[in-house]
């Protein structure tokens, strides 16, 4: 490999951790309240660590927890991690348009969170090929790196943490909605695309803020889409 | 074996169809209205939350970067929430 090509790799990694890491706002509390539950839970800080490195799915792991503690079936506890992880069935073909053969990114995928999707979708078609590889390494290590020492800190240190700076806790995820928007902004760029998007936003909201946050995301989804979709056709009839 | 499954999800992907493109950016936006719910569920956190989308979408207009919009969307939402503790 040249050197030039080498010089090009790193650019790219540095410049996938440096995109990422407004996730770290939102990824380290959030790691941080698992690890605490976790432990709360009656799982060793070590094996709260273990479940954050290897299954990596933010709400997946809380509930897991929860239906290991409570005693859940096994067979339950696998069928509903499914069921909330149905979404990335969408993820993947949205993104495998800017990825190529090479066979690295299938194990990266195991570091595909909705965020990193959402970064992603956004900045990979607007990279050069040969950089892709590169910027979705840093950016994805640098995730899953933050949410395995998020759970660490949660695990090892988090009462005392969260006790001394409560205000932090409630700041930094904010990051999360505030990264969103930048990504989506740009992608207003008509009213059929602002109505879809508008509707999702919406939709999502209100599900949340009623207690029903895992159904929040595939329903509005569904909504915005169909929204697209029927103004389009309608669109169509007028023309 | 994790080559050749790759290969396929690669074939499979390149006949992707369009509602299938449609739905990627409609998540992004129901991941943001998931994410809009404050924690702490206060009109305060509303405020900040309000704020602090506001202040995000107004410096990516200026800059249209990524980085600084959510750094200064989390200080306007940081600093509402801040003047919660400090009054009340």
């Amino acid at each position: 490999m040249s050197d030039q090509a080498i010089s090009a790799g790193g650019r790219a990694w540095v410049s996938g951790v440096r995109d990422a890491t407004p996730l770290l706002g939102g990824y380290i509390p959030v790691a941080i309240s698992f690890g605490l539950i976790a432990n709360q839970a009656g799982f060793s800080s070590w094996e709260a660590i273990i479940i954050s490195l290897v299954i990596y799915a933010g709400a997946s792991q809380f509930l897991f927890v929860g239906m290991v503690a409570s005693g859940a079936p096994l067979w339950l506890v696998v069928v509903i991690t499914l069921l909330i992880n149905a979404r990335h069935l969408v993820y993947a073909p949205n993104l495998a348009p800017w990825l190529n053969g090479n066979r690295w990114w299938f194990w990266l995928m195991h570091g595909l969170t909705d965020q990193v999707f959402a970064l992603a979708h956004t900045r990979l078609p607007a990279l050069p090929p040969s950089e892709r590889l590169g910027w979705f390494t840093g950016a994805m290590l640098l995730a899953w790196f933050s949410w395995v020492g998020g759970t660490a800190l949660g695990a090892f240190a988090g009462q005392e943490l969260t006790g001394r700076w409560p205000l932090l806790n409630d700041v930094m995820p904010f990051a999360l909605p505030a990264l969103f928007v930048v990504l989506l902004a740009p992608r207003f760029t008509s009213w059929l695309w602002a109505a879809a998007l508008g509707c999702a936003i919406v939709v999502a909201l209100l599900f949340a803020a009623n207690g029903l946050p895992n159904m929040a995301i595939p329903v509005a989804a569904l909504l915005g889409a169909a929204v697209f979709f029927v103004m389009q056709s309608n669109t169509r009839a007028e023309v | 074996m994790a080559g050749e499954l790759w290969v396929a999800v690669m074939v499979a992907a390149a006949a992707m169809p369009r509602w299938l493109g449609v739905l990627g950016p409609v998540m992004i936006a129901a991941m943001l209205g998931a994410s809009l719910v404050p924690a702490a569920g206060t009109l305060n956190a509303w405020v900040a939350t309000a704020v602090g989308g506001g202040v995000t979408l107004l410096v990516w207009w200026k800059t249209k970067s990524l980085g600084w919009p959510v750094v200064w969307g989390v200080v306007a939402f940081g600093v509402v929430r801040f003047l919660n503790f400090v009054v009340l």
